[in-house]
C-alpha cells in the first residue's frame, strides 16, 4: 500500500515508483490528497453560495413584484444570473481544454504539466470537471512512469463521489492496477482488478483488463486460471495493440511452460517474438522473475526457473 | 436505404451519393445563439411591462434555455456513444453489421464533424475489408480531401487507399500516391504508419511481379511490420509468396519460414481470403526444428 505520507520519503528512490527524480524541477507539484479534498470543499462552498444567492434573488423578486422595488430586484437577479453564467463559462472553458490536455499528455511534455497546474488552480470548478483534470494528471504521471504517484491520485479520486466523472472510473482503475503492478503495490492492483470486474467496460477497457489480469495471474504463479479459455484469450489478444498483444502472449507462454505444455508455450512465444521487440520481451521476463525473487507470494510450488530447449523466457 | 429494408451492399454510386448528401457542417451559429437571444428578448419584455407574468417570464425563459442546452448536449453524447458502439463492432470484425450501422448513423452526424469523420472512416474500413475496393477508394478520398495533407491520419488513409488501388490493379494511381507519401512517411515518427507504408510497398512489388524488390525488404520486414500487430501476417505471407516465385525449388526453407510466421499470427484461410494468390502456399508447414 502506498500512503500519502510516504510520498516525500520515497522521493529519491530512483526506481520506477519514485515520485520526484533528483535534480529534476517539475512544473506540476507532486500530488497531495489533502489538496484535492480542500479544493473540492472550496468549490462546493462557492457553488452553494451562488445557488442560494440566486434563489434568494428569485424569492425576493417574486415577493416584491407589485411594489416599487421590483425593478431593483430584477437588476439584482440579472447580476446574480450573470455571475452564475460566468461561473459556468469557467467550467465550460476548462472542460473544453480537457481534450487538449489529453493530447499533450500523449506527448508527455512539460506543456501538459503547466496546463494542468493552471487548470487545477482555477476555482470554482464543478466537482466532475476537477476530478476529470486529476484523471488527466494521473495519465500524465503514468506516462512519466511515476507509478507510486499514479496509485495515490487514482485512489484519492476514486474515494470521492465521482458524479459526471464516473465515465473515467474504469480508466482510473486500469491505471491504478497497471501502476500497482509496476510499483509492486500488489494489494492495490488486486483491488483495482476486482473492482474492474464490477464495472461496465468498453471493448478497449475489457481488452486492457484481460492483459492486466493475465499479467497479474502469471506473475503470481496462478497458471491454471491464466490458461483457462486460452483460445478465446488469444482471439481477444489479437484485437489489442501489437505490444500489448505480444506481452499477453509472452505471459501466457510462461504459464504454459510452467504447466508442462511445451507445444503451446512454443507457439505463444513465437507469436510474442513477432509482436514484441526483444527489449519488451526482456521486460516481461524480468517482471515475472522480479515477482518471485526472494519470495513466493502465492505460496505455489510450481514456479521453476529453468532453461527450456526453445528460445523461451524462463 | 430505409431502415426497415434488408441492408444491401452499396454500389460506388450509392456511396458517392450518400457521402455527398451528408457532408459535415459545423454547428449552426443561429441555433447556438438562439437560446441567448430568446432569453434577452424575454428579459426586455419583462422590463417593459409591469405585471406579475412579466416578473415570472425571465425565470421561465431561463428554464427553457437550460433545458434546450442540456437536451442538445445529451443528443451529442448519445451520438458519440452510438459511434463508439459502431467502432467496437468494427474492431470485432463484424464488417457488414458495422457498415450498416455506420451508414444509417451518418445523416444524424452532419452537425458533429469530429464524430462524422470517425464514422466515414469506419465505412471506408468496412468497404475495404468487404473487398468493395472501388467504394472504399471513394470513401478514403472523401476523408483525405478534408484533412491537412501532412496529418498523420491523412497519411494513414492515403496508404490504405493505395493498397485498395493495388487490389483493383490501379497500379499507376497507387504508384503516384506511394511516391508522394515517401517523404511524409519518413518525416512522421510513427511506427504504425511506417509499417503500413512498408506493407503497401510490398503489395506493390507483388502486384507488379517485382519479386526481387519484395525479397530485398526481407531483412528488416519483421521489425518494420511489428507495429501492425496480427495484421503483419499479410506482409509475412506476401514475402513467402515472393520467395516462392523466386526460388528454383518451391520447397525452400525461406518460403516455409515466412509462411509459418504468417500463419502463426492469422489462419491461412483469412490470408487467402484477402490475397487470393496465396492459395499456392496453403498446406505448407514449418520444417522441424525451424525458428521464427
Amino acid at each position: 500500500m502506498v500512503e500519502p505520507d510516504g510520498l516525500s520519503q520515497s522521493g529519491d528512490r530512483g526506481d520506477g515508483g519514485s515520485l520526484k527524480p533528483p535534480g529534476v524541477e517539475l512544473g506540476l507539484p507532486a500530488f497531495v490528497p489533502a489538496t484535492l479534498h480542500r479544493q473540492l470543499l472550496v468549490d462546493s462552498v462557492i457553488w452553494w453560495m451562488f445557488t442560494f444567492a440566486l434563489l434568494a434573488a428569485l424569492g425576493l423578486s417574486l415577493a416584491v413584484v407589485d411594489q416599487q422595488e421590483s425593478f431593483g430586484m430584477l437588476v439584482c437577479f440579472v447580476l446574480f444570473g450573470g455571475a452564475w453564467v460566468l461561473f459556468n463559462l469557467t467550467n465550460a472553458r476548462v472542460a473544453q481544454q480537457l481534450p487538449q490536455i489529453t493530447q499533450l499528455v500523449e506527448c508527455g511534455g512539460r506543456e501538459a504539466e503547466s496546463l494542468i497546474r493552471n487548470v487545477t488552480l482555477r476555482r470554482p470548478l464543478h466537482r466532475g470537471v476537477r476530478l476529470l483534470v486529476y484523471h488527466r494528471m494521473a495519465m500524465l504521471r503514468y506516462r512519466q512512469r511515476r507509478f507510486a504517484e499514479v496509485v495515490v491520485i487514482c485512489r484519492s479520486v476514486l474515494s470521492c463521489t465521482l458524479g459526471p466523472a464516473r465515465q473515467v472510473k474504469a480508466h482510473l482503475l486500469i491505471l491504478m492496477a497497471e501502476a500497482g503492478l509496476e510499483c509492486r503495490d500488489w494489494y492495490g492492483a488486486w483491488a483495482a482488478l476486482v473492482e474492474l470486474h464490477r464495472c461496465r467496460l468498453s471493448l478497449a477497457e475489457a481488452l486492457r483488463l484481460l492483459a492486466l489480469q493475465t499479467r497479474y495471474q502469471v506473475q503470481f504463479g496462478d497458471d491454471h486460471p491464466a490458461l483457462y479459455g486460452i483460445e478465446h484469450k488469444m482471439l481477444m489478444a489479437d484485437l489489442m495493440s501489437a505490444e500489448q498483444c505480444g506481452a499477453t502472449n509472452a505471459f501466457l507462454s510462461i504459464a504454459a511452460w510452467r504447466l508442462d505444455q511445451p507445444d503451446l508455450s512454443r507457439r505463444l512465444w513465437e507469436r510474442a517474438q513477432l509482436l514484441c521487440t526483444p527489449r519488451q520481451l526482456e521486460e516481461v521476463k524480468s517482471a515475472v522473475m522480479a515477482t518471485h525473487q526472494g519470495q513466493n507470494i502465492s505460496g505455489s510450488s510450481t514456479i521453476t526457473v529453468s532453461s527450456p530447449g526453445i528460445d523461451c523466457p524462463v | 436505404m430505409a431502415k426497415s429494408q434488408v441492408f444491401q451492399l452499396p454500389t460506388p454510386d450509392q456511396v458517392a451519393d450518400h457521402l455527398a448528401a451528408n457532408v459535415p457542417r459545423g454547428p449552426s451559429r443561429l441555433v447556438s445563439w438562439l437560446p441567448m437571444m430568446a432569453f434577452f428578448a424575454v428579459l426586455v419584455i419583462s422590463l417593459a411591462f409591469d405585471h406579475v407574468i412579466a416578473a415570472v417570464l425571465p425565470w421561465m425563459a431561463l428554464v427553457v434555455v437550460l433545458w434546450f442546452v442540456s437536451a442538445r448536449a445529451r443528443r451529442v453524447r448519445r451520438l458519440e456513444r452510438q459511434a463508439v458502439e459502431v467502432e467496437e463492432m468494427a474492431i470485432l470484425r463484424y464488417h457488414l453489421l458495422t457498415l450498416e450501422r455506420a451508414w444509417q448513423l451518418l445523416p444524424s452526424l452532419v452537425g458533429v464533424p469530429s464524430v462524422h469523420g470517425r464514422m466515414v472512416s469506419c465505412i471506408a474500413h468496412c468497404l475495404d475489408q468487404l473487398q468493395l475496393y472501388d467504394s472504399a477508394i471513394l470513401t478514403y478520398s472523401f476523408l483525405i480531401d478534408r484533412l491537412p495533407g501532412d496529418h498523420d491520419q491523412a497519411v494513414r488513409l492515403s496508404i490504405e487507399r493505395s493498397i485498395a488501388q493495388l487490389q483493383m490493379d490501379h497500379l499507376a494511381d497507387a504508384d503516384d500516391n506511394l511516391r508522394g507519401l515517401r517523404g511524409l512517411v519518413l518525416s512522421i515518427n510513427n511506427t504504425v504508419i511506417n509499417g503500413a507504408y512498408q506493407f503497401a510497398q510490398l503489395v506493390q512489388h507483388v502486384r507488379t511481379n517485382h519479386f526481387e524488390d519484395a525479397v530485398a525488404l526481407a531483412p528488416v520486414l519483421v521489425e518494420q511490420l511489428r507495429p501492425l500487430g496480427v495484421e503483419a501476417a499479410y506482409g509475412h505471407a506476401l514475402m513467402a509468396l515472393s520467395c516462392h516465385h523466386l526460388s528454383d525449388s518451391p520447397g525452400t526453407d525461406e518460403v516455409d519460414v515466412w509462411w509459418h510466421r504468417a500463419t502463426l499470427l492469422m489462419p491461412a484461410v483469412e490470408l487467402i481470403h484477402r490475397f487470393g494468390e496465396l492459395r499456392v502456399l496453403d498446406g505448407r508447414s514449418m520444417p522441424p526444428g525451424g525458428q521464427v
